[in-house]
């Protein structure tokens, strides 16, 4: 069975960190293959999960859009994001969630300058609603590297 | 490879100063952490007058492209007009634009030896007993730069005046266009920022001071005894606010592990104080509050422009990677708050 690939990145990652890293003569080298260790240790903390938060994320933002049609009083803007909120990931390869992700993030923001225009209690309540999510999309792409500790 | 570069340094050194003879470069390090920058210690050797001398020096040459695109005559003015200050910094030596000499420009300073920058001896002996004596010293120096007359200094001739209430907004429309130029993806919280920033302007600049642009623990030089000896990387040096220097230098990304000591110093209360009693100026809540998210934008803005470096390679110096990704995310984790604190 071949090895898992978090399991291969960080025992790579290890080994260059502890073993390469101190025998390399020059400072500048040893600080920029330490950075390039951190890389590896993000992208072993972002290979299992990284399918499932964009689609959990996608999924988030589409019944945001959802609940926003009702509030949102722009024809234009209610029917793109229902549009959005109807519309399915094109795949699960990263590049296409990353891609739909992106289309979806850029409606935020778009909604989010709509409801700022409003002093309405229901679009008060959504723009908090559409922080909430924004936060939790900063918990989702949390990296852990041991560069600021 | 860098060594590559020493025989060329050799050769312009020779042409720059007919009086040193017998020129030589037998060492040159490249120093990591700068991205605008390619940085390199050297040592030169020659003889001046039939007397060996050495001198030990500071070389910064443009990068193919640079993390923040400004003009490195911009550095070279703020450290010479600071060198007679109380403000300590580097001898500025030369500034050379003809890139036949080493390809790009790039501009010399004395090398002021037996110091560190990395912020994270701090928590390390001998440096961690020493906290609380940098970090008065920080601020003090902080505080010193903000009390500066830039006319005095010459530096009005060099940098742009705006008037005390547009600094802000020349910073955020600065730092918006970077942000517009270089976004790989939508940025939502970002955004809001900027929107929540130009919704509520804060109050005009007390004075008009000089803003260092990147004062903040890693970009000073301290001794084995704490003692501050030399502030550096001034290319983003511009007159404005003067608490935009504050704020920038409690940006949390640049904390360590408590965002309550600025810097991994002292408490952030008694760097205020420190501050407020040395520049003879308030950090006004508002107005420090309002500069404080504006340095987050500023940041990401940073953050993003070494990501699209990175991801088009036009620089893969993995620094792009440190700041592009792990420090990005390490300024979005703070946004939600500080747009919560500031409705």
């Amino acid at each position: 069975m071949k090895p898992d690939v978090p399991a291969v990145l960080e025992t790579i990652a290890t080994t260059l960190l502890t073993e390469i890293v101190p025998a390399l003569p020059k400072e500048y080298d040893q600080k920029n293959l330490m950075l390039m260790t951190f890389a590896l240790f993000a992208a072993k903390g972002e290979w299992d999960g990284a399918a499932a938060w964009r689609v959990e994320e996608n999924t988030a933002l589409r019944a945001l859009f959802q609940r926003a049609t009702a509030v949102v009083g722009d024809p234009d803007l209610a029917g793109r994001l229902r549009e959005a909120a109807d519309a399915p990931d094109s795949g699960l390869r990263i590049s296409a969630l990353d891609a739909e992700n992106a289309r979806l993030r850029a409606l935020v923001i778009e909604l989010q300058q709509h409801l700022e225009t409003r002093a309405d209690g229901a679009a008060a309540d959504l723009a908090r609603e559409v922080m909430v999510e924004l936060a939790r999309g900063v918990d989702r792409r949390r990296i852990d590297v041991p560069i600021f500790g | 490879m860098v060594e590559s570069l020493a025989p060329r340094i050799a050769a312009w050194l020779s042409a720059r100063m007919p009086g040193w003879s017998n020129l030589s470069v037998p060492e040159i390090h490249r120093i990591s952490g700068g991205a605008s920058r390619e940085t390199y210690r050297i040592r030169v050797c020659f003889e001046e007058s039939g007397t060996p001398a050495e001198r030990r020096l500071i070389l910064r040459r443009d990068p193919p492209t640079s993390l923040i695109e400004t003009e490195r005559g911009v550095e070279f003015a703020a450290i010479a007009a600071f060198h007679d200050t109380n403000v300590p910094v580097p001898r500025a030596l030369w500034l050379e634009d003809e890139t036949a000499w080493l390809d790009r420009p790039f501009c010399v300073m004395e090398e002021i030896t037996g110091c560190q920058t990395d912020a994270a001896l701090l928590g390390v002996s001998p440096y961690v007993e020493l906290r609380e004596h940098i970090g008065r010293q920080k601020w003090t120096i902080l505080g010193t730069i903000a009390a500066q007359d830039p006319q005095a200094l010459g530096l009005t001739a060099h940098l742009q005046v705006p008037a005390l209430d547009r600094c802000w907004r020349r910073e955020l429309d600065y730092w918006e266009g970077v942000l517009d130029e270089d976004q790989l993806e939508p940025e939502p919280l970002t955004r809001a920022a900027i929107r929540r920033l130009r919704r509520r302007p804060p109050p005009p600049a007390q004075k008009l001071g000089v803003v260092h642009g990147d004062y903040r623990t890693g970009n000073f030089l301290f001794d084995p005894t704490g003692a501050i000896k030399g502030i550096l990387d001034w290319e983003m040096c511009h007159l404005g606010d003067p608490v935009e220097d504050l704020a920038w230098a409690f940006n949390p990304v640049f904390a360590g592990p408590d965002p309550g000591y600025p810097g991994r110093l002292i408490a952030r209360a008694d760097a205020i104080a420190i501050w407020e009693r040395t520049s003879g100026l308030r950090a006004d809540p508002e107005a420090l509050a309002w500069w404080e998210l504006f340095s987050a934008v500023k940041g990401n803005a940073i953050w993003i422009s070494a990501a699209r470096e990175y991801a088009e390679g036009r620089n893969r110096d993995p620094i792009q990677i440190a700041a592009g990704w792990f420090v990005k995310d390490l300024q979005d984790r703070f946004l939600p708050a500080q747009l919560e604190a500031m409705p």
